[in-house]
């Protein structure tokens, strides 16, 4: 053949390819309902998670920005040389702004009354804050353009007894309080300031005549980039120019706070549980390509002994799986914005006022592309056979059409087949994961459980098989059902097996974390936690509380700070740690305390607590098992302590394990209490009243203590509970996308065998079987389906949340036998209704129609 | 032991209804065998499905064993042709999916038979097809599966047996032998049997034969 006919064969080939394709999706696209379900859900659940993410990354850049209220940061240990300053003015002039933030501790006072007050001062320019919001109130337009006016913190006009518009002294200079901070973008929250936020401008600071050779001033310096002088290039020109100056330079990317590091690792985890959905999916995509062939087989061997090549009819039915999943991953998409809506709502919690999801494009085209990939790859396994059709079949019929003799050849093909899908698949995990170690481990899990649930199974089927039979007439029937030819039970079983042990996995982990939460939240929490209580003012507070019902009385825990000074004589800055990764047990700052009795959850391990031993007390001291493991020590060791000077030692007498995770104050080491008789020692208590009291409370003893510090923790774990509902409800509606997934697959599934399922109803009918008898042998025939996937994927989920729960979470394992009866026989009912819906019509045939029509 | 009276079916075709039988009478007394011929369409199909309770007349009764077929629902139907009706197929019907025995053993089973296996067995060597019980009907040529089918039919030992052409899909020498089986059972459980077929010589061993043609009773003649 010469080159142009040759390509003129091909064009015709193309065409034929093309038109045969039509032909195909025109007469069947009703039977392709279950694959383009399957791929757009997967799509939509991967669309929704990445839309999601993608705005939490926004939001949390735009946060981080608001932390540092600046692009970038430049902390100054001295002043700027004057060719460092330079550089700044001509970065100025490039059209960089930038603020000089000072901070300092001073004092201010009342001038009327003299009382006096510790202060945090910052000293900021016009333009603060770049980004973040400054509120103030009374809201104050230019309120760094008045050198007379401060603005504070609502807790010093408490204790200094001053109101907005009345003088309040600073340094040299009385001013005038222009108002309250209610808000401050950079300010790093903590529970142990040194007092209240003093907020001036620049001038005002020069004016107090604080700053002084010195004073001990922390220089700052914001800066927000410009068209020329993006981030990177800023950053790395001020490393450079200021290489000399004794300065640290972040930017707001390396401001990661917990939250951003959290949501990371959520959406992450969210957008494994849509690749699993995908996954499920993908199993529904084989199972229906494979039903399709099943009814094509004839098809193909027409067309093959009328002369068509192997591959040209392979070029049709990939044409026709690409072209679905097109479609499917374009229905995605719909569906795509629906979950990310829903998903929006359901996390509404984490998102700062006036923030606003965005749609964006990226998780859009990635969806659809892993919608796409997914279909081709689950098609290709069932496609195999179209190269295997013998033209023979044009004389046969087969129940099962699909070839199942394998020459050896052959099966060394299908297993380099099945490898590279395998890998394939592996590859999209990695993708969608972003991570080789997730998405590795992520397709590694979910290939054993594959294994384990079709291994399950089989055994299950081969138990029955030879198991003898029930006598029960629709049991019987309903049992030898599942292992006859032609059932799709790997694709049922796989599909529905995996979404339920997702499913039950999740709720599995939720009840454990929830279980500890609430173990740890008792019925009388504590509603506040007072630290920095001096010993002059204990009676004074007992006497402020009085004034409530409490819950439970208060016990104040004494608070010795103290660091480690040697440990069996051994001096610790005499020990070389260096490399050793605990090296902080051994630097850190201890806070001591003294006990009579052993506290709440607490367990002597060994050695004895000091409670009925009257000799020998004073030298005594009980240790926690975890820090005397690190530290090296065990009973009977000298452990001596340097608390402001003073050296203090005891002999380890006890060693206890503690439970951290509860909601009290705990301690690595207790002294018996005249050990550390004199000591300088502060006093925390604990304070459970009424919840509608705590405010009051708070208010009553910040009047007349405002150096106690109030820590409102019934508010702190309500907002931890929300959360952690917010969470276990978002990842919930993910894992219920995987189980509707794993529905559609089982109805593509049973669908696929309706013509036989057909045919067989009406010959049991012509036996003269009733229909209570015809579906009850559906029921118990689709409740094993149900039954098997939940007891193997409840089985797996158990081995699955308990890996979480273990080496994950770290908190103690509770067996919620609960969720996964529930979960069992949700499972089994879902999977019974979902059958018969596929199914109830054939029920009605009437015999004589039916056989008229075959 | 079967009165049908005026019995009229009517399909729609293409949104135009066709009448399929008209005005059929007919009385067969218990342990008779009747032939039903005429050429294709002419309904004798139809009649012995109407018969069996597969589908509703528009009009007219069949009464079987003094039970109109009319006065009974779905299941009541099913429960009738369990306990009095066996039928032969042109194309066998077999169920694909079950073993040739599983498929015997299925009307034992619905009438709640304990021993249905071993009855199954039986009726399966009394085919001659013991050696066979555990294959697939696809795995049988269509002389066996025949031979499976009238076992079948034969299983609930039915005071009435349909057999629509149950030669019609086999060559001469397993079709002289399905008949010689159909015969053999009907002698020896004495039994109604009613014929539907083409074959004249086949017809004219029954004990009358009908002949229908545009769904109409048009010539019946009894053996002499």
């Amino acid at each position: 053949m010469g080159k142009l006919s040759k390509k003129h064969a091909g064009l015709k080939n193309n065409r034929f390819i093309f038109k045969m394709l039509w032909r195909e999706v025109r007469g069947a696209l009703r039977h392709f309902v279950f694959f383009l379900s399957s791929i757009a859900i997967g799509v939509g659940a991967i669309v929704g998670v990445g839309n999601i993410a993608v705005n939490f990354e926004a939001m949390t850049e735009h946060e981080a920005k608001n932390l540092l209220a600046a692009d970038l940061e430049a902390r100054l240990n001295r002043p700027l040389s004057p060719e460092g300053e330079a550089v700044l003015s001509e970065l100025r002039q490039a059209g960089v702004q930038s603020v000089r933030v000072s901070e300092m501790v001073a004092m201010a006072s009342n001038p009327e009354s003299t009382q006096t007050q510790l202060v945090e001062l910052k000293a900021v320019e016009t333009a603060y804050p770049f980004y973040g919001r400054l509120q103030l109130d009374p809201p104050v337009a230019q309120p760094f353009e008045d050198e007379g006016v401060v603005f504070v913190e609502e807790g010093l006009l408490l204790r200094l007894k001053l109101a907005v518009g009345e003088k309040i002294g600073l340094g040299d200079a009385d001013f005038t309080v222009g108002g309250v901070v209610r808000r401050e973008p950079d300010k790093v929250a903590g529970p142990f300031s040194i007092g209240p936020r003093v907020l001036i401008s620049q001038e005002v600071l020069q004016r107090t005549g604080l700053v002084k050779v010195g004073s001990r001033v922390r220089n700052r310096l914001l800066l927000k980039t410009a068209e020329d002088w993006p981030l990177e290039k800023l950053k790395n020109h001020l490393l450079e120019q200021w290489a000399d100056e004794s300065v640290r330079i972040n930017t707001y990317r390396e401001v990661r706070p917990r939250l951003r590091r959290f949501l990371d690792n959520f959406t992450t985890y969210l957008g494994v549980v849509g690749l699993i959905t995908l996954l499920i999916g993908g199993i529904g995509v084989g199972g229906n390509v494979h039903a399709f062939l099943t009814e094509r087989i004839k098809t193909i061997a027409i067309l093959k002994s009328l002369g068509t090549a192997s591959s040209t009819i392979l070029k049709i039915y990939l044409g026709l799986t690409l072209l679905l999943g097109s479609i499917g991953g374009l229905i995605g998409i719909g569906l795509g914005i629906g979950v990310y809506h829903i998903l929006g709502n359901l996390l509404s919690g984490f998102l700062p006022p006036g923030f606003h999801f965005q749609l964006s494009f990226t998780p859009i085209a990635q969806g659809v592309s892993m919608g796409l990939l997914t279909a081709l790859l689950f098609s290709i396994w069932p496609l195999r056979v179209v190269g295997e059709v013998s033209p023979s079949r044009v004389f046969r019929h087969e129940v099962e059409a699909i070839p199942n003799r394998t020459e050896k050849g052959r099966l060394a093909g299908r297993f380099f087949l099945m490898a590279s899908l395998v890998l394939a698949w592996i590859a999209l995990a990695v993708w969608q994961a972003d991570s080789w170690k997730l998405g590795g481990s992520v397709a590694a899990g979910l290939a054993v459980a594959m294994v384990l649930l079709l291994l399950s199974g089989r055994a299950t089927l081969f138990l029955m098989k030879h198991m003898g039979k029930p006598r029960c007439l629709s049991l019987r029937y309903g049992i030898t059902n599942l292992y006859r030819p032609g059932r799709q039970v790997a694709a049922i079983l796989l599909s529905l097996g995996i979404a339920v042990m997702v499913l039950l996995t999740l709720k599995q982990v939720e009840k454990n974390l929830m279980a500890q939460l609430e173990q740890n939240i008792p019925e009388a929490a504590p509603g506040l936690f007072f630290i920095d209580i001096q010993s002059d003012q204990k009676e004074g507070l007992m006497t402020i509380l009085d004034q409530w019902v409490l819950k439970r009385p208060t016990a104040l825990t004494p608070l010795i700070r103290s660091r480690l000074d040697a440990i069996n004589g051994q001096k610790i800055s005499e020990m070389n740690l260096e490399g050793r990764r605990d090296s902080w047990y051994f630097t850190r700052e201890y806070v001591l305390t003294y006990q009579e009795e052993l506290p709440q959850h607490n367990v002597v391990k060994r050695g004895l607590w000091w409670d009925g031993t009257p000799a020998g007390r004073e030298e005594m001291l009980s240790v926690e098992a975890e820090a005397a493991q690190h530290l090296g020590i065990d009973l009977g060791s000298e452990v001596r302590f340097d608390i402001q000077g003073v050296p203090v030692s005891g002999k380890i007498s006890s060693v206890r394990d503690v439970d951290w995770g509860s909601m009290t104050t705990n301690f690595y080491f207790i002294f018996p209490p005249e050990a550390l008789a004199g000591a300088p020692e502060t006093f925390v208590a604990t304070v459970t009243a009424d919840a509608a009291d705590d405010h009051a409370i708070q208010n009553a003893v910040i009047d007349a203590f405002p150096n106690i510090t109030i820590i409102p923790i019934r508010e702190i774990l309500e907002t931890i509970s929300r959360i952690l509902q917010e969470v276990a409800r978002t990842v919930e509606f993910m894992a219920m996308l995987g189980l509707t997934v794993g529905l559609v697959v089982v109805s593509g599934a049973i669908a696929a065998t309706r013509g036989r399922r057909v045919h067989e109803m009406v010959l049991f009918k012509i036996l003269g079987a009733t229909r209570p008898n015809l579906m009850a042998m559906m029921a118990v025939e689709y409740a094993v389906f149900g039954l098997l996937a939940a007891v193997v994927g409840g089985g797996l989920s158990v081995a699955c949340a308990w890996v979480v729960v273990h080496f994950f979470l770290d908190i103690p394992w509770q067996f919620a036998w609960r969720v996964l009866l529930v979960g069992g026989l949700v499972t089994m009912v879902l999977t019974v209704l979902t059958g018969f819906l596929v199914t109830y019509r054939t029920l009605g045939e009437k015999p004589l129609v039916a056989l008229r029509t075959e | 032991m079967i009165e049908i009276k005026n019995l009229k079916m009517s399909l729609s075709s293409a949104g135009r209804p066709v009448t399929i039988l008209d005005e059929i009478n007919l009385h067969v007394p218990a342990k008779e065998f009747l032939a039903i011929v005429g050429p294709s369409g002419s309904g004798k199909s139809t009649l012995l499905g109407l018969t069996a309770g597969l589908d509703r007349p528009t009009e007219g009764s069949i009464v079987i064993d003094g039970t109109s077929l009319s006065d009974l629902n779905e299941d009541q139907l099913a429960t009738l042709r369990r306990e009095k009706i066996g039928m032969v197929f042109q194309s066998f019907h077999l169920i694909p999916t079950m073993s040739a025995l599983e498929n015997v053993q299925i009307p034992l089973e619905l009438q709640g038979r304990d021993d249905a296996a071993e009855a199954a067995r039986t009726l399966m060597a009394a085919v001659g097809l013991a050696e066979r019980c555990h294959h697939y009907p696809v795995q049988l040529s269509g002389g066996e599966q025949q031979r499976v089918a009238v076992a079948r039919a034969y299983a609930g030992s039915p005071a009435l047996l349909l057999a629509d052409e149950p030669t019609g899909n086999l060559d001469s020498k397993n079709g002289e032998r399905i008949i010689e089986l159909l015969l053999k059972l009907h002698q020896d459980q004495g039994n109604t049997l009613i014929l539907v077929t083409h074959d004249m010589d086949l017809a004219s061993r029954a004990d009358r034969i009908i002949t229908l043609r545009d769904g109409k009773v048009v010539e019946e003649t009894r053996r002499p």
